[in-house]
């Protein structure tokens, strides 16, 4: 099923050169942004330029991995009626979702190379703060990675209740790309909307790594962000078993 | 031409009475449409809170400059927005369907589905030009403001011109969804800034190559008076909507002949 998820990114060689052009001009044009933004000012809400163009990169990186275009398979195997093959498959269709995520971020893994290797060479990358707290960051970004791998599969059987599933998933996609920090670092957010977005859980999935990264956190602290993951990754989970347990009682297979 | 229009009428009804089928589903597009472009507006938001001006430019332009692009997006979205599909009816061969009809496959492929997500943006854009206009010192003249939506129109054209050319490329390529995502994003996060930030080379990059400045940037300075940012004359500057009909006539060009490399997937 991994392989599956990655050679289906990897499948479409031109769509692979195109998503490798595509990050490499995204890093350039982040980078740029942000430096331009940041002119005149020395520091913004305790925060120098360097800082906020390495995370806006690493961010927009994360990012890409964790909220992919394409939620699931879910929707086009539902619409289609082909998800009758996965119910009758011994591993479940959340298993077989979860296992083609770890797939297709497998397959933007050179996507997210490039980014890196330009924003290099841009010098917009800063190193993490120590060896801890590049563990830390390592540790809390592939927990945030799950948090989202399980959202993400939560919100796309959707489609098991409505065909077109377009307008959820530009509600979700727009409610956790603000409230993760990916687009904007949680840093420069007016001091009243902090509460409700550290209550989410999207700001676990960007921004709480990449404080740690900058070294913002002390390494104390980690234990509370990881806590919170976890408490957040089994509260995911149990949506997504309740949902699919829902799901697979409305299932209709299309098509004869 | 009476002909095409007719068909698209007809079309068009046919698409809208299929997504008004599903009424809750009306709703939930339109809050999710709403949903994204406040996510934008968020982030516009939220820099100009926190850093006060961009580029020179004060929060009143930049929101006028939003505004504007904004609507020339939801321009793009009611007319143009189904050719990103086009990867999608190449691979399920629903294109052999629309040789066969009597009628122009580009039209077909324009109203394969309604898109009922731009009242969402319609109404942020109307909402953002509301708030900004006023609050921007502009000197209004009828024809300044005639201007004004001939530039929204055509900045719509040239995001449909973008996607479609990228769409014809699927003829060959099959797979081109990642730059569609590029567009979107290129255009959806880089347009709503003034583009001078990126320094004389990006922004005539931004002209020439991508060409983001016609949905916002260029029409947003010449109705604040900020024709000072730009890197061209500000005559050049009152022609750019030009540039936006004559991208749409050619990616159609270019469209009808890529699609003769079509080859049906055969189901």
């Amino acid at each position: 099923m991994i392989r599956l998820g990655s050679t289906n990114a990897l499948f479409f060689r031109a769509n692979l050169a195109l998503s490798m052009v595509s990050v490499a001009l995204q890093t350039v044009l982040l980078v740029t942004v942000w430096r331009a933004v940041y002119s005149g000012h020395g520091q913004v809400a305790g925060i120098n330029e360097a800082d906020a163009v390495s995370y806006a990169v690493i961010a927009m990186l994360l990012w890409h991995i964790a909220l992919p275009w394409q939620l699931s398979s879910i929707p086009d195997r539902v619409r289609e009626g082909t998800v009758a093959t996965d119910l009758i498959r011994p591993i479940g269709v959340v298993g077989q979702s979860l296992l083609q995520a770890v797939g297709a971020t497998v397959g933007a893994i050179p996507g997210v190379m490039v980014g890196l290797a330009v924003a290099f060479a841009f010098g917009g990358l800063e190193p993490p703060a120590s060896t801890g707290a590049l563990g830390g960051f390592l540790l809390t970004a592939a927990l945030g990675w799950s948090i989202a791998a399980m959202l993400n599969i939560a919100v796309s059987m959707v489609a098991f209740w409505t065909t077109d599933t377009r307008g959820p998933f530009y509600i979700y996609r727009a409610v956790a790309s603000f409230a993760s920090g990916a687009l904007i670092p949680l840093w420069f957010m007016p001091t009243w909307l902090r509460p409700l977005l550290d209550a989410l859980p999207f700001g676990l999935q960007v921004f709480a790594p990449l404080q740690l990264w900058h070294g913002q956190e002390p390494i104390g602290r980690l234990w509370a962000v990881l806590a919170t993951q976890l408490a957040w990754l089994a509260a995911a989970a149990a949506i997504v078993a309740l949902v699919s347990w829902r799901a697979l009682r409305k299932v209709v297979i299309n098509g004869g | 031409m009476a002909d095409l229009l007719r068909d698209f009428r007809i079309l068009l009804r046919v698409a809208w009475l299929t997504e008004l089928e599903h009424k809750a589903n009306f709703f939930i597009s339109v809050i999710g449409a709403l949903a994204f472009n406040a996510g934008q507006l968020l982030f516009i938001g939220v820099l100009l809170n926190a850093f006060g001006s961009i580029a020179g430019w004060t929060p009143a332009e930049v929101m006028v400059l939003f505004g504007i692009r904004m609507a020339s997006h939801s321009m793009y979205a009611f007319f143009f927005r189904r050719v990103i599909d086009v990867d999608l009816v190449v691979h399920t061969g629903e294109f052999d369907r629309y040789l066969l009809r009597p009628t122009s496959p580009f039209l077909q492929l324009l109203t394969r589905r309604f898109n009922l997500q731009q009242f969402g943006d319609v109404i942020v854009a109307a909402a953002i030009l509301a708030v900004a206009l006023p609050k921007a010192s502009i000197t209004w003249h009828p024809l300044l403001a005639l201007w004004l939506v001939i530039a929204i129109g055509a900045g719509g054209m040239l995001e449909g011109a973008l996607q479609l050319a990228r769409g014809a490329l699927a003829f060959r390529l099959q797979n081109t969804q990642s730059l569609t995502a590029l567009i979107d994003t290129v255009f959806g996060t880089y347009g709503n800034f003034p583009l001078q930030i990126f320094g004389t080379l990006g922004s005539i990059l931004f002209t020439v190559v991508l060409p983001l400045a016609f949905v916002g940037w260029i029409p947003a300075a010449i109705v604040t008076g900020r024709t000072d940012s730009l890197w061209f004359p500000t005559w050049l500057a009152w022609l750019s909507p030009a540039v936006g009909v004559a991208g749409m006539a050619a990616a159609i060009f270019f469209f009808t002949r890529q699609s003769r490399h079509y080859s049906s997937p055969g189901s």
